[in-house]
Formats: C-alpha cells, structure tokens, sequence
C-alpha cells in the first residue's frame, strides 16, 4: 500500500549485481502510457494537476472531479513532466542530452550542484546514472572495488567501533 | 554489470609465466593446466598468473601488444580514425590494471604503457560518447559499433539505454488520441 509505514520495500528488476550492497531497490517509471502502481516518480507524476481535455464522452463521470468541475465530464490527462510543453519536450531532451551525457561522465569527486540545478527531476535521475558509471570505473581502476568497507547503513547507525569500547 | 564482473571475465584470458617450482598437469573443470617445470614458460589463465606472482612462485611475461611502440601506434590510429580501432585485446583495459598492479616489475616502461593506454581509452570513451549524441539527435532506430570492448560498453550503457527509455516514453506521450467531442476543463 501506498504511505505504508516501515518495513515496506519496493523492489524491481535489477541487473545481478554484488547482494545485498544496496537494501533499496526503486521502481522506475513505467513506459509509454503505463503507470507503475509502486514507482515513486509515477505517484508524484500523476498528482500532478494538469489541464486536459476529454477527446470522447465520459458519461456520468463528472463525480470524480469534485467541486469546480461544473459540467465537465472528463478525467485529467496523465502525461510525463516534459510534455507539459506541449510536444516540444521530446526536441528538448535531445537538445539536453549531450550536456547532460558529458558531464555526468566527466566530473569525478566535484561538485556537481551547479549541473544538476538546471535539470528536471527525471534529467536529474539520468545524471545520476552516468555518475554512478563514472564513479564505479573509477573506483574499480584505483582498486577499490577488491577492498571491503563498511556499507553505508552500518555506518548510518553510529555503532560504537571495538576499539573505543573500554577494556 | 559491475567493473569488477568484467575483471572476472578477463581474468579467464591466457598469459605466459614463467614458474620457478614444479607440478603436473592439474585437471580442473575449465581445463586442463600445467605441467610446471623452473625456467620453462607455460601458458595459464591471468587469474592464476596473479596469484602465483603474489606467492612469489612465477615472473611474468607481458603480452606482445603490452609495448610503447605498439600502444603508440595504436593510439594514434584511435585519434585519427572515426571508428573504432580493432583493440589487441578485448580486455585491455582490465588485463592493463592487473598485471601493471601485480607484475609491474615483470614490464618494461610500465608507467608509459599505463598513459598510453589511459589515452587511448579517453579517446575511445570520447567518441562513443560522440556516436551517441548523433544517434540520439537524428533520432536512428537503429545502430551498429564495431570493436568495442565489454568495459566500454559497461561504463556508459546504462546512461544510454535510460536516455533512450525516456526518450521514447517523451515520445509516445506526443501522440493524439482518436477525437470526436472535446471539452475543456
């Protein structure tokens, strides 16, 4: 369900990777006119009010749309943030996907605000995934990837290590 | 894939070593390895070369293409040319790290080969990028990269294929639907 409390986990289809590094898995959005029901980007997309027009009659339906529908009967259009443009979010994202390619792939241990700030939230989503290449490369060249370290979770919990504890 | 899955399978590529003890043909499931004698090369999977180099039980002997002279070329032709280089390697990239990180004093000129061949793949990383953009901003359904290696597909396909994902959800939310009677809300 969703807002569900703890102990809730969304898992999707990943590639087989090293178990148990990550213990979140998120569900993408779904493809085309789909919705995934446990995909956060869909929940908050589909909030989303927009404007739209009924292409055919949806009799008796108007009870859906609550105060201020007045005699409209049609259901709001669920569309993807970059068509709020009306059509030109598809020339866009082409446009934007050079930069977007280049300096995800590029800026190694910088600060990375300055890129990020101009993106949407699913732009922002693809950045993230050319850093992580970036970064797992590099990790991988310097010999990282060989070296156990402490997960991130383990970390989060602010455990006391073996050698504060008094003997 | 993660880095070190590529590491794994180019760590099943043959080198020559040379050994300093003895042992017989040892039969594995991969295949069969050995027999060991001092002094005589023999060839064995990079997996097993590393870890006899650790025990200090073998030197190393690098590849032919592992030479300034050959990664020189090699780089240069990357830089001319607008297609991919045929590499001498499918691994060479990974078969680099390992043996320059294990068996550094087995290679001559270690240092220039680590540069030459970091050069050549910026370069190559370069121009898929490249070949992305194009193929991206003239929008082809269709695309064929000759020469590249499992690690260069790696580290920038996952940007790729979510680009395109996008693209094509941006793409097929731009199509009208069938309309007789319209009302705005």
């Amino acid at each position: 369900m969703r807002g569900a409390g703890g102990g809730l986990r969304l898992t999707g289809w990943r590639e087989p990777g090293p178990a148990m590094s990550e213990a979140y898995f998120p569900v993408g959005p779904g493809l085309g006119t789909e919705e995934n029901f446990l995909s956060l980007d869909d929940i908050l997309m589909s909030q989303e009010k927009l404007p739209g027009r009924a292409e055919s009659t949806l009799p008796r339906l108007a009870v859906l749309m609550g105060q201020g529908a007045g005699s409209a009967e049609s259901i709001p259009e669920v569309t993807e943030e970059g068509t709020r443009d009306t059509g030109t979010g598809h020339g866009t994202f082409i446009a934007r996907f050079r930069r977007i390619m280049d300096s995800s792939q590029n800026a190694y241990n910088e600060d990375t605000s300055a890129l990020v700030a101009r993106l949407d939230e699913l732009e922002r989503a693809l950045f993230q995934v050319g850093q992580k290449g970036l970064n797992d490369f590099q990790c991988w060249e310097k010999g990282q990837a060989s070296q156990i370290t402490a997960s991130t979770l383990v970390q989060n919990y602010g455990k006391r290590k073996l050698t504060e504890v008094d003997g | 894939m993660e880095p070190a899955e590529v590491e794994f399978l180019a760590e099943k590529e043959l080198v020559t070593i040379v050994p300093n003890f003895s042992l017989d043909r040892i039969h594995l499931i991969g295949g069969d390895l050995g027999p060991f004698n001092p002094g005589l090369p023999v060839e064995v999977p990079v997996w097993l070369a590393i870890n006899l180099k650790q025990r200090q039980k073998c030197r190393l002997i690098p590849p032919e293409w592992m030479d300034v002279g050959k990664l020189e070329e090699i780089r240069d032709q990357e830089r001319k040319e607008d297609t991919f280089t045929p590499m001498p390697s499918p691994y060479y990239m990974e078969l680099t790290k390992l043996l320059l990180n294990y068996a550094s004093d087995n290679i001559p000129r270690a240092d220039e080969i680590r540069t030459l061949v970091k050069d050549t793949w910026d370069t190559r990383m370069a121009k898929l990028r490249l070949s992305a953009d194009s193929f991206v901003r003239q929008q082809e359904a269709h695309a064929k990269l000759d020469n590249l290696t499992l690690l260069e597909i790696n580290t920038t396909g996952t940007f790729l294929t979510q680009a395109l994902d996008h693209m094509y959800k941006l793409r097929n939310n731009l199509q009208p639907g069938e309309s007789s009677h319209s009302q705005d809300f």
